[in-house]
């Protein structure tokens, strides 16, 4: 059998081998040794399974790109979802609800951002339920806000209703990917950080819709 | 129309390469949370750069090239000790590249390369080789492309290529050996109860 060393020196004939280009000395050189028949053998098995592994259909989740749009958005390299907000008549926005609407996606937001500051600085595992908690409140808070600024709003024009809609129900499945990747992965500090974000997505997105009926009037 | 900031260009974009980019960050981590992240900071970055595309390279050489740069990265930053691209591009030096052991048994006629096997011996490949097995052998890209994403030769691609396939067989091997020595483990404390 020939020896390693000289094996070696076909590493490059032997590559050239796998993708078919099959020279006479290496031919030669693998009728005499049996290590490199056996490596070929055992290569091309290991190049066979990786090709079929190439193939499973792995999926990333939707939420992906839902924060993926959220952020592209907010840096303004995506142009904003096309609300014609001039529209929004100030007659539908009452004044009072409106205030309390505003005040509070600001205050949940702002709560939000702080939290998050927190959670970064001490990241402590044994922090779990109380992190738990934190995000049932918040959620909690968010809904009813949620709920308060609905009641106020009141869109005449449907194109514009309807795209609020969209975006509040890709923040709701967001949040709700989120909070279930939360429950899989409760050590998760990444998956903890995508919650948060998600929350305070949707606290923005109803303070913006708020603050621009505010503006508008 | 991306270039323009058309939020449907995005995504479309996004449809098309979000399985590739994934499969190859989730392979690269071993971890679906941060392959996801990984992801995410992938397409962020070309988003970002996406006016400064010239079309010198093909998109998806080029989107692959930042999500393997953005995996890298990342890989470099863990306290994890795995051997760097650098580490694992440089030529092979006596006694630092994987040892040519082309003797032991056939890997193919004991079975032991199978899905689970290959992943986890992939796992433990450094990162350098990991990553154009992958791009290779898993993904399909031929060496140039390989090149131009890992920014090197194309000589260097296929050479890093065979180290890395030698050292899936060397590992594929170890693993065969650990669970001969399970069983055996196994079949002696069966024979002694």
């Amino acid at each position: 059998m020939i020896s390693g060393t000289e094996c070696a020196c076909f590493a490059g004939d032997f590559e050239n081998w796998m993708d078919g280009r099959r020279s006479a000395a290496f031919a030669e050189h693998l009728a005499g040794c049996e290590a490199c028949r056996v490596a070929l053998t055992e290569t091309e098995a290991i190049c066979a399974e990786a090709t079929k592994l190439g193939n499973e259909p792995w999926e990333p989740s939707p939420r992906i790109w839902l924060s993926l749009k959220a952020q592209l958005a907010a840096e303004g390299i995506i142009r904003a979802p096309r609300w014609n907000w001039r529209a929004i008549s100030a007659r539908s926005l009452p004044r009072p609800a409106l205030a309390f609407a505003y005040a509070a996606v600001l205050l949940v937001a702002g709560v939000l951002v702080i939290s998050k500051a927190n959670q970064t600085e001490h990241a402590a595992w044994d922090k779990e339920p109380e992190v738990a908690s934190s995000a049932a409140v918040y959620n909690t808070q968010l809904t009813s806000t949620e709920d308060q600024t609905m009641l106020a709003w009141s869109e005449p024009d449907p194109e514009i209703a309807a795209a609020i809609k969209t975006d509040l129900s890709l923040a709701d499945e967001h949040i709700s990917l989120c909070q279930q990747t939360v429950r899989e992965q409760p050590q998760s500090e990444l998956a903890r950080d995508y919650l948060n974000d998600a929350y305070q997505q949707k606290a923005e997105l109803l303070a913006t819709m708020v603050e621009r009926g505010v503006n508008l009037q | 129309m991306a270039q323009q900031g058309d939020p449907a260009a995005f995504e479309r974009i996004y449809e098309l390469h979000r399985r590739r980019v994934y499969s190859l960050c989730l392979r690269m981590v071993g971890n679906t949370t941060e392959a996801e992240d990984l992801t995410q900071e992938a397409f962020l970055q070309l988003f970002r750069k996406i006016g400064t595309f010239r079309g010198e390279s093909a998109f998806s050489t080029w989107l692959h090239r930042l999500a393997v740069n953005v995996v890298l990265m990342r890989l470099r930053k863990k306290t994890i000790p795995v051997s760097s691209l650098d580490e694992a591009t440089e030529p092979d030096d006596e006694g630092n590249g994987p040892r040519r052991d082309f003797g032991g048994p056939d890997l193919r006629l004991s079975g032991s390369i199978d899905r689970m096997n290959l992943q986890r011996a992939m796992e433990q490949l450094p990162q350098g080789y990991r990553a154009i097995f992958i791009l290779h052998d898993v993904q399909g890209y031929e060496h140039n492309e390989i090149a131009d994403i890992m920014g090197c030769s194309i000589g260097n691609s296929k050479s890093q290529l065979h180290k890395a396939r030698m050292r899936l067989r060397e590992l594929l091997h170890e693993a065969e050996r650990d669970q001969a020595r399970e069983k055996r483990r196994a079949a002696d404390d069966a024979l002694q109860n």
